[in-house]
């Protein structure tokens, strides 16, 4: 989605510092600032309740990973800022937005695959002193069915949609203001 | 799991590169150990062993010394610290080199060896935690044990109420260098290592070779004072080489003057005079040839009985009796078969029947100047015709009129010439 690329984001940032030990900090602030309108959005379009709970699965998941509001609280959304370089990859996000629960996010891409079972039977596994294997269920096909129903997925994008190029504007202003100013001292 | 939402995308290629770079290092320390490596590769990799050696004798002397000099330490310790500095090169992977420099900063300021190496330890591992080169955090920690934290606590900030300065940090960043030692970086150390052995062996022998031929009266110095003496017109060889160079330069001299007087045209151009000397040369050798083949053939002619073609072919010019030879028909026919061609192509030699004493003409083209044929037999005439209705005469000490008197016959034998008027040049 974000088709804007920086060049020279480490260097700016490192030339930022050179100028003023701390100017780093406040373009951080400053960008995490600006990301805040998609942020609101997001948060605002995470479901409140629990979407999991389902005829077929009534009781809540407290345990797990993968339970709402366990550990990380489902509506926990953070901008990002990452300046490091990647092994794999050229061009890596610089400024996002990271959804960071586990179940908020299954939520979100519930029903964006195929939908094809990958492997009719499960892998062997422990049971009662051996070990066996059973056929895929189809839990996870009435699950992706609920949150679809209950219009309980792909949320976070269209939440975005409509701030996020105004977002995207902003923070490349920012940044071009903060360049400018290395620039200006260089020259 | 989580979901991002990318806002602003940056361009940076240094992670890759620096990925590649790791993999670039292991295919050098493979290519270093000779893998299927040529016999000048071998050679290379020794030349840059033994540089690896020297290098690594020259800092390990610069650190003994250190050690002897703040700590005085002992044979067994130096030894010790040696063997201390090389493992923490291969547990860490970082060159020793690199950590002898941060060693000898401890123990001028320790002035203890086994304290100096307990600080070398911690300092690669809070470089390695703080990402900062181990030469500052070495110094930082220098600095520290002498009193001055202020370097130290502005790399670990959580230090500024520590009262045990190193046993906190210790606790902060102990272990981390050897845990976070890259794999590319400990198998080029070793490989390094190994290339450092492998000099140690090699080097006193370039050491040796290198102090036999630089001592005293060695070949360095013998071949430089042969060059001096060379240059020297007083000495022998310097008297010599001039001689020599004085030699070549008039064999060469002599030589253009000999090839000058060899031309043709009376030029004196020597080029002109060469060619015109390998043509005699090479009209030599076709006399010779031509001589040997009529006299075999003259012996058969007589072994089979054939005493009148033996005759003709010994009566006959050498050129035209070797040409019959050639041909396989008799010396007569030859002549009237070489006469047609010669009219009918405008040049070449005109035969004169031997029984008549008249001298053979050569016509066309500029002159053949071949010897022992034509008018070259007796070596007096040497006649020369053009075609474009001009004839030019060269008469050499021979008798001019017996030439008039050849081309006179051959005219009214054959109906007359195929060129229109004579000129006569020369004497």
């Amino acid at each position: 989605m974000a088709d804007d690329v920086v060049y020279n984001a480490k260097e700016i940032l490192k030339a930022l510092e050179q100028l003023q030990p701390g100017l780093k900090k406040v373009l951080v602030r400053e960008v995490k600032f600006a990301a805040k309108p998609a942020i609101s959005a997001i948060k605002d379009a995470i479901p409140k309740t629990n979407p999991y709970i389902s005829a077929v699965r009534p009781v809540a998941n407290t345990r797990g990973r993968l339970g709402w509001n366990v550990k990380v609280k489902a509506d926990t959304v953070k901008p990002s800022f990452k300046t490091k370089a990647s092994k794999k990859f050229a061009v890596t996000s610089l400024v996002s937005i990271v959804v960071s629960s586990p179940a908020t996010a299954l939520a979100d891409v519930a029903g964006k695959g195929s939908g094809a079972v990958l492997n009719p039977v499960t892998k062997a596994y422990d049971y009662k002193g051996g070990t066996r294997t059973h056929r895929t269920t189809t839990q996870g096909r009435k699950m992706i069915n609920h949150l679809r129903k209950k219009r309980a997925s792909n949320f976070v994008y269209p939440a975005v949609e409509k701030s996020l190029p105004m977002v995207q504007a902003e923070i490349k202003l920012i940044l071009e203001k903060y360049a400018a100013k290395v620039n200006r001292k260089l020259n | 799991m989580s979901v991002i939402v990318k806002l602003l995308s940056k361009f940076d290629d240094s992670g890759i590169k620096k990925a590649k770079g790791s993999f670039g290092g292991l295919k050098k320390a493979i290519g270093a150990i000779g893998i299927g490596v040529a016999i000048s590769q071998v050679t290379d990799l020794l030349m840059d062993s033994a540089k690896a050696a020297s290098a690594d004798q020259k800092s390990t002397q610069l650190l003994n010394t250190q050690l002897v000099r703040n700590a005085n330490a002992t044979k067994a310790q130096i030894k010790q610290s040696d063997k201390f500095i090389e493992k923490l090169s291969l547990q860490t992977g970082i060159m020793d080199d690199d950590l002898r420099p941060s060693m000898g900063k401890f123990v001028r300021v320790t002035k203890d060896v086994n304290k100096a190496q307990q600080l070398l330890t911690l300092s690669l591992d809070a470089s390695a935690t703080t990402g900062k080169p181990l030469e500052k955090v070495s110094t930082a920690i220098s600095q520290a044990f002498i009193g001055n934290r202020k370097q130290l606590e502005k790399l670990f900030p959580t230090l500024k109420t520590s009262k045990d300065l190193f046993g906190d940090l210790e606790k902060i960043v102990g272990g981390a260098a050897i845990q976070q030692a890259d794999p590319f970086s400990k198998f080029n150390n070793s490989m390094d290592i190994l290339k450092e052995k492998l000099g140690n062996l090699v080097l006193p022998l370039i050491e040796d070779f290198v102090s036999e031929i630089t001592k005293p009266g060695g070949a360095i110095e013998q071949i430089g004072r042969f060059f001096e003496q060379a240059a020297d017109p007083k000495t022998d060889i310097g008297k010599a080489f001039k001689s020599l160079k004085e030699s070549i330069k008039l064999t060469f001299d002599n030589l253009q003057a000999l090839f000058g007087l060899m031309d043709p045209n009376g030029g004196n151009n020597p080029t002109a005079g060469f060619a015109n000397s390998l043509q005699m040369i090479s009209d030599t050798i076709g006399t010779i040839t031509d001589g040997l083949t009529v006299t075999v053939a003259t012996f058969q002619k007589i072994g089979a009985g054939d005493y009148n073609g033996a005759i003709a072919l010994l009566t006959s010019d050498i050129g035209l009796g070797a040409e019959s030879v050639r041909r396989g028909i008799g010396v007569q026919d030859t002549l009237k078969a070489i006469n047609a061609e010669t009219m009918a192509k405008g040049f070449g030699t005109l035969y004169a029947d031997d029984s008549s004493g008249a001298n053979n003409v050569i016509i066309g083209g500029k002159p053949t100047g071949k010897l022992g044929t034509g008018i070259f037999a007796n070596g007096k005439n040497n006649l020369t015709t053009t075609t474009n209705n001009n004839i030019t005469i060269q008469v050499q000490s021979a008798d001019p009129k017996a030439v008039v008197d050849a081309v006179v016959k051959y005219g009214k034998a054959n109906g007359g010439l195929p060129f229109a008027g004579f000129t006569s040049k020369g004497r």
